[in-house]
């Protein structure tokens, strides 16, 4: 400081400092600038030692600044715990703090305002007045209000425009911590900020006690600062929404005076369901469920939050009363609901601006209308529940079942075999949470559900659009297509949950992009993209997110995995096309891969056991015979006048006709997806691929999923590139899309009166289960069910057998969800398939004596399930299977209705059956053909349950044991204590020799092996949350650079002798401190 | 235009033209297929030409009430090096199935003796073969007035069926008509009968039932079809599959004679007849039996002969649900001596048509009926191998008439099943055969006699075997042998 520098006290600009970009030689011009005759500067550099461009960071601010003290956190503990290390590393309470973020810039005669301010109106905190940074003429704030709920009131309008209307000095509730100044006394007093609260919210908390403190807080408008404001575009691993919403939270927690506080909490919750019920209808649920989870939260942390209450108690100085007095009356995030009051970040080329977001009450009320147009199209599910077609099997009856089998390492399915067990049924496991473990429930949830979560994806995809009405034009016409009762009416739950997932694949994708709402006042043709690169770390979480999403997608319906990949490089490529540039196409390819790579990961070991039979179609004998009209309107179901869907694509055609700017790059994105997966689905349809697909109901979900995209680029074209022009072919084009938008919509009105999405009111598997009960008095025996026939109509995954016939194993009894996966008996199966067909070739008329070692006691040939195949419209039972079948020796016809041939093996053994001697003897033989000339019918059951139940207990006679397993020696039978070993039998099967009759046991033993894939793959999903999470290192195990020690002593500088605040009043030194020095004086006084 | 929309646009136009292209024109469905044999109508009974895990076969019913002089036997013939398994189940009438296991030594032939194991008025058997091929043929024997002993041969068939046709019968003059019915299934059959005759058709049996394992005979006189010259027959299961055969005894003046064979298992666009004849003592009718909803046309043409000699016959109008005769020497110009017959329908319309032929020695009429014998149905595959378990058991003049199907000169070779296995009937290895052209084989040979035989041809053939009716009668008895599966 010169000596000739007019007395002062001391001022520490405190500077956090986190990777800044280019802006920070303004930051640091504005200090050096300052015209303040005491100031210092401390800069706590929380980001490493190198800003964004990978600078020397420390260099760079003492090439500006070369007295100002530089400290180095090492980590980012936010902006509160490191600006509090100024408590560390400086001493005395004579003077001042002023604390600044890296992204402002001051004002040259800011500090020196904001102190003269401070002596004037004896405050203790005051702040400026923060402009916008791109804009001095644009407000950013004047002070904040706050309410009881320490939520915020802005006390400016977005993009105000400062015509001196706020720039009387004012008491304010709260500063904004981008620049305030604090008496260096009392922010020891108060204990600083609040070291538990990293980013947002830290200013409120301190403000409060500030006040609680009977201090003043202020706001000196005549101080400006600019200010960047773009915390969420810096650091986007934080879920700010939710940091918000703790913060505000335990704020308002700890602050509140004890005799209110239970009044508050009531409050509080009572807010939060309100929050939520509005948040549901307004579009902003997210903020609302982030209000519930931090309310939640506090329970766990009330020790922590008593503690700080009890510290906080000793700083009160005034009654709570008075405090509330500066509060605002009411809610104001209700209020912010209620007007609509809201901002959005829209982004623009490589930048982003905050601006307001448009809402308005049709975003409410045709969410409204979406959301109960889906309960009216399913409430004969929710009345009674989904009925059994397709793969929209019921749930087992236990969650708890439902894990051991995930967790086992036996698989039941078909003909059951030690393999690694589907991911899809621990996530139902899991999942059964949502229904309240009430497995009834749950496939209702999950139908419904899935759409909710399909149309919900949607809307988020959709937010790229700026314009509401774009966005609920997606929302609609994703909800309406005749895909979705398409998808229900026929069971394909694999479709429906590619339904549910792809919007969010494609949303989570260009997020990860980097893929933002566009800036709608930027009107640029060459605007591709509103694109703002993530950081490293947020597009790894991002795509972590991503890869979470599709291994959830992938558990439940594997041919996800191929529609995603195809998806991704529809997106690749179309992106090139439209001219975003080979990076975002690059991006958008790798990302997407690396997803759809994840989730095969979290899926293993399982998803190493699939094979593309798994993903694939079910094979037919040709094509099935559906027209193009069929295909292209996704008549795949029981929808009604899907044709009018048809017109949903003259959007497709006509966005990219119209579309400008950023839109024409999603029109064709949306246009990629929905001709290349038509295409796709035409060709697949008619056989004529040389390779199989998934099943057409999939491939048709990105067709859906494009229109929606399509449809909405219309109507955002239409708004923004056709109606403001003047007449050509632009409009009757842009009308036309308008005009098809709602026809194609105009089915989903029959499916909404259907009230059950047109599934059939009677099932085959209804009709069926009378003739393959469990328990049919047969003895007690475990049986299992064949079923041979059209592989559409056989409702577990089959196995094929050519020329369009497939084939299927079931234990007996009513099938469940976990049916619904293949089965993993390969070598078994191949044994089985292959007695099926000398069955067909007639190379034997005693096919039941074959089959009778792998339990099948029944032969179904669907015929009508009702919803594929109807019995007004029945699908052909394959030429010669009743035939072949009738001329079998040893099977006999049931009489059945005519959705259905059930042939009885009169040959049947148990699954677990104790053979005579001569099957005995055959079953020594290393081929079932040794079976033909034995009667097979005397075998006795034993160990009833085993298979289900994998252990069981019971006398077993003296002789041979079998399983209708394939030989597996996982399975131990005990009889009498004493171990009996397991050998094949005919070849095929297991059987066990027992010496003695006694009491057995049959066990199954988990391999050991399975445990270690299971915490294997725990480890994976693990890491795979972690990433995708915001989680950072703990604050505990942060390096911390600063060393303890006092880098200046504010008792010691200059001016610290000075009289105190309230012995000032307006004369000595502030009077001259107050006269506005000259350019020299302000030269003099530069460090 | 902004210049990125080029692309774009231009690629999706050309994939929405592309989809419009390839998606214009609609694709048939391909219906699924589980068996292609067993999606066709059955073809006659055949003999497996592949090792299959079994084979099973069914014989039609042979007499077994333990009458004297009435017995039946069940005959499987092994040419194959390796020693044959098989397990019989002889089905009865209201009697439980009697089940035996036997072995048959390679090259050699084994013959069960139905009647001794199980009492029944007719009995039926189901032979499950394991371990190789094999043959099996029924022979039935009872006596008749004036003969002591009548033998009826007739091949056993592979596969069942759910309906099954007979073109001829008779019950006038005394005559007998059983129809043999066999369930060799776990699960009844339930069968509808119905019948035509001059008068008209009907269906006296509705909703048959025939019990799982057993056989059922039904006496054509006790359903109302008594005293008829001309009775067809059709028994048309609505569950189950079943064995059907036709038991007739001829007792009258201008028929005498005992058979019993299969009825055909499907009605057929084609029948080829091997032997026919037309001269004095000699009787030839063709039974021609429409069993559907609609008049067929039918076309019989006389083969065999000289090309010079090709007699113009005019098609025969079968009207529904009906049976019309047709004789040869009815038609003008027909020259006399044997010859072959083939009837044609238009395809789709079917028929079955049997012919019985008489011939008279010594006064004593000889009566024998055959079903004609169609071409494979999914394919029109006519055998150019027969195989027979039983043929001669004596040497016999004139037992196989060869009809060669094709227009090229053929030569026949008779192979018989020795204790060495398969060698050449040395007297019988190239018999000549013109295209189109007929000739019958004595099988007089001593390496003929007594054994399996095989016929090869190096054309497509009809074989039929006229075998004697007995030791001591006159008279022969026509039959099918067995086509060798291509």
């Amino acid at each position: 400081m010169e000596p000739d520098a007019p007395l002062a006290p001391p001022v520490v600009a405190v500077v956090v400092v986190h990777a800044p970009g280019p802006w920070f030689e303004e930051t640091l011009d504005s200090l050096v600038d300052q015209d303040y005759p005491n100031l210092n500067t401390l800069f706590l550099l929380t980001g490493g030692p190198l800003d964004a461009d990978g600078a020397d960071l420390e260099a760079r601010i003492l090439a500006r600044l070369p007295e100002a003290f530089v400290r180095d956190l090492g980590d980012n503990p936010g902006f509160g715990p490191a600006a509090n290390e100024v408590l560390r590393l400086v001493e005395g309470d004579a003077g001042f703090f002023c604390f600044c973020h890296d992204d402002i810039a001051l004002e040259p005669d800011a500090i020196r305002l904001l102190v003269e301010e401070l002596y004037r109106s004896n405050a203790g905190m005051v702040g400026p007045k923060l402009v916008a940074w791109d804009d001095p003429g644009v407000l950013q704030h004047v002070g904040l209000g706050m309410d009881r709920f320490g939520e915020i009131d802005p006390i400016t309008e977005p993009g105000e425009y400062d015509q001196e209307q706020h720039d009387a000095v004012r008491d304010v509730f709260v500063l904004p911590s981008a620049c305030l100044l604090v008496r260096a006394d009392l922010f020891r007093v108060v204990g600083g900020f609040d070291p538990g609260i990293d980013f947002h919210g830290d200013d409120v908390d301190l403000c409060w006690r500030v006040h609680l403190s009977g201090a003043r807080v202020l706001v000196a408008p005549q101080a400006t600062v600019r200010h960047r404001e773009q915390l969420d575009v810096r650091r986007p691993d934080l879920n700010h929404r939710v940091l918000q919403a703790r913060h505000r939270m335990r704020t308002v927690a700890t602050l509140t005076g004890g005799r209110r506080l239970a009044t508050r909490s009531v409050e509080m919750v009572l807010l939060t369901v309100a929050e939520l019920v509005v948040g549901l209808f307004t579009g902003r649920f997210g903020e609302a469920w982030a209000s519930l989870r931090a309310l939640v939260g506090l329970v766990p942390r009330t020790p922590a939050l008593l503690a700080r209450r009890g510290a906080i108690a000793k700083i009160r100085q005034v009654p709570d009363g008075e405090v509330m007095d500066l509060q605002n009356r009411g809610s104001a995030r209700l209020t912010s609901y209620l007007r609509s009051r809201d901002t959005e970040t829209f982004v623009g080329e490589e930048t982003s601006v905050k601006r307001w977001r448009e809402s308005t009450l049709a975003s409410t009320l045709i969410w409204i209308v979406v959301v109960i147009g889906i309960i009216a199209a399913s409430r004969t599910f929710i009345d009674t529940r989904v009925p059994a077609v397709g793969e929209l099997l019921p749930l087992p009856e236990s969650p708890r079942s439902l894990w051991n089998d995930f967790a086992g390492g036996w698989n039941p399915n078909g003909l059951g075999g030690s393999a690694a067990n589907p991911t899809g049924w621990g996530v139902l496991s899991l999942f059964s949470l949502l229904w309240g473990f009430r497995m009834g429930l749950g496939l209702t949830v999950i139908v419904v559900g899935l759409v909710v979560l399909g149309v919900v994806g949607t809307w988020r995809l959709a937010m790229v659009f700026p314009s509401s009405r774009a966005r609920l034009t997606a929302l609609v016409v994703y909800a309406a297509v005749p895909l979705v009762p398409g998808v229900i009416s026929t069971g394909r739950l694999s479709a429906l949950v590619a339904y549910a997932t792809v919007p969010w694949f494609v949303h989570l994708l260009r997020s990860a992009v980097g893929i933002g709402t566009a800036d709608p006042q930027l009107t640029s043709e060459q605007l591709v993209d509103g694109i703002l690169d993530p950081p490293v770390r947020e597009r790894i979480r991002r795509t972590a997110v991503l890869g979470i999403v599709i291994a959830l997608g992938v558990a439940m319906a594997p041919a996800m995995l191929v529609v995603v990949v195809i998806v991704t490089v529809v997106l690749g490529l179309t992106s090139l096309g439209a001219g975003a540039g080979w990076r975002t196409a690059m991006w958008f390819t790798v990302l997407g891969l690396t997803g759809a790579a994840g989730a095969y990961v979290l899926n293993l070991p399982w998803s190493a056991t699939l094979s593309w039979r798994d993903v694939q179609a079910p094979e037919l004998a040709g094509a099935p015979g559906r027209g193009l009209a069929e295909i292209v309107s996704m008549g795949i179901g029981g929808a009604r006048l899907e044709i009018l869907a048809i017109a949903l694509y003259v959007p497709v055609l006509a966005a990219l006709a119209v579309a400008r700017s950023w839109r024409l790059t999603w029109a064709a994105r949306a246009g990629g997806l929905v001709a290349v997966f038509t295409l796709l689905a035409v060709l697949q349809d008619r056989d004529a691929l040389p390779f199989a697909l998934p099943d057409v109901g999939l491939l048709l979900v990105p067709v859906a999923l494009g229109m929606a995209i399509s449809s909405a680029t219309a109507v955002a074209s239409f708004a923004d590139d056709v109606a403001g022009r003047g007449f050509g072919w632009r409009q009757p084009i842009g009308l036309a899309a308008l005009g098809a938008v709602v026809i194609g919509c105009l089915p989903a009105v029959l499916t909404v009166m259907d009230g059950a999405w047109f599934t059939p009111r009677t099932t085959l598997d209804e009709l069926t289960a009378p003739y393959l009960a469990a328990d049919d008095g047969d003895g007690g025996g475990d049986d299992r069910v064949l079923f041979l026939g059209d592989p559409r109509l056989i409702p577990v995954p089959s196995t094929d057998l050519g020329d369009g016939v497939g084939m299927g194993v079931v234990d007996a009894g009513r099938l469940d969800a976990r049916d619904r996966w293949p089965a993993a008996d390969d070598e078994t199966r191949t044994d089985l398939a292959a007695i099926v067909r000398d069955i067909a070739t007639d190379q034997t008329l005693r096919g039941g004596r074959l089959l009778a070692p792998f339990g099948v006691r029944y032969i179904v040939i669907p015929v009508a399930d009702g919803a594929t195949s109807t019995l007004a419209d029945p699908l052909p039972i394959p030429v010669g299977l009743v035939r072949s079948l009738q001329a079998q020796l040893d099977m006999a016809r049931e009489r059945n209705p005519s959705a259905f041939v059930v042939f009885e093996n009169t040959a049947a053994m148990p699954t677990v059956s104790a053979l005579d001697a001569a099957v005995d003897e055959a079953s020594r033989a290393d081929t079932l053909d040794s079976l033909l000339g034995v009667d097979t019918g005397a075998t006795v059951p034993v160990l009833a349950g085993a298979l289900d139940d994998l252990e069981a207990a019971g006398d077993v006679p003296a002789g041979t044991i079998h399983l209708g397993v394939g030989f597996d020696d996982h399975w131990q039978l005990a009889v009498g204590g004493a171990d009996v070993d397991a050998r094949p039998a005919f070849g095929v099967t297991t059987a066990f020799d027992v010496a003695t009759a006694g009491l057995g046991e049959l066990t199954y033993r988990t391999p050991g092996g399975r445990a270690v894939a299971l915490a294997g793959q725990a480890v994976l999903w693990l890491v795979a949350l972690v990433l995708a999470s915001r989680l950072g290192i703990p604050r505990i195990l942060r390096r911390t650079r600063a060393q303890d020690e006092t880098l200046l002593d504010l008792d010691d500088e200059a001016g610290a002798d000075l009289p105190d605040l309230e012995e000032s009043g307006l004369g000595g030194w502030v009077e001259e401190l107050l006269e506005r020095p000259t350019d020299e004086q302000r030269d003099g006084v530069r460090p | 235009m902004i210049v990125r929309r080029i692309p774009v646009l231009a690629v999706t136009a050309a994939v929405a033209v592309g989809i419009v292209a390839v998606g214009r024109k609609a694709v048939e469905p391909t219906p699924p297929t589980f068996s292609a044999m067993n999606a066709v109508e059955p073809w006659m009974p055949a003999a497996p030409v592949v090792t299959t895990p079994s084979t099973t076969w069914f014989c039609p019913g042979v007499p077994a009430s333990g009458e004297d002089g009435v017995s039946g036997s069940v005959v499987i013939a092994n040419a194959d090096p390796g020693e044959l398994r098989a397990h019989v189940t002889l089905l009865g009438v209201d009697s439980e199935p009697v089940e035996q296991d036997l072995t048959v030594a390679p090259h050699s032939r084994t013959s069960i003796d139905v009647g001794a194991a199980i009492t029944s008025p007719y009995a039926s058997a189901v032979v499950e073969i394991t371990g190789g091929t094999g043959v099996v043929e029924q022979q039935a024997v009872r006596p008749l007035e004036g003969v002591a002993t009548a033998t009826s041969v007739a091949p056993c068939t592979t596969s069942a069926s759910s309906s099954w046709y007979l073109a001829e019968g008779f019950t006038a003059e005394g005559s007998v008509e059983e129809l043999i019915l066999s369930n060799p299934y776990p699960q009844s059959a339930i069968v509808d009968i119905g019948f035509a005759t001059q008068e008209g058709s009907r269906e006296p049996l509705q909703g048959y039932i025939i019990p799982a394992r057993s056989v059922k005979v039904i006496d054509m006189a006790e359903i109302a079809a008594r005293d008829e010259p001309e009775v067809a027959v059709s028994v048309v299961a609505s569950r189950g599959n079943l064995l059907v055969a036709r038991s007739q005894i001829y007792g009258g003046a201008d028929r005498r004679g005992f058979g019993i064979a299969l009825a055909a298992p499907a009605a057929r666009d084609q029948w080829w007849f091997a032997d026919g004849e037309v001269g004095p003592g000699v009787a030839e009718r063709y039974s021609i039996y429409n069993p559907g909803d609609d008049e067929v046309e039918v076309t019989p043409a006389l083969l065999g002969r000289d090309a010079d000699t090709f007699v113009p016959i005019d098609p025969l109008v079968v009207p529904a649900r009906q049976v019309v005769t047709f004789t040869p020497a009815d038609v003008e110009g027909m020259p006399e001596g044997r010859h072959a017959m083939v009837f044609g329908s238009n395809p789709g319309d079917l028929v079955v048509v049997e012919r019985v032929l008489t011939r008279t020695f010594d006064d004593l009429p000889t009566t024998s009926v055959v079903l004609g014998a169609p071409p494979r149905y999914e394919d029109g595959y006519v055998a150019t191998t027969w195989t027979m378990a039983l043929a001669a058991e004596e040497a016999v003049e004139d037992a196989l008439v060869v009809y060669n199907v094709d227009a090229v000169d053929a030569v026949v070779t008779v192979q018989a099943v020795g204790p060495n296995g398969l060698e050449n009937v040395p007297s019988l290895t190239e018999v000549g055969l013109p295209a189109y052209g007929l000739t019958t084989i004595d099988l007089t040979d001593e390496a003929a006699v007594g054994r399996q035989l095989i016929v090869r041809s190096t054309s497509r053939v009809f074989v039929e075997r006229l075998l004697p009716r007995g030791p001591e009668a006159q008279g022969r008895v026509g039959s099918w042998p067995l086509p060798v599966e291509g």
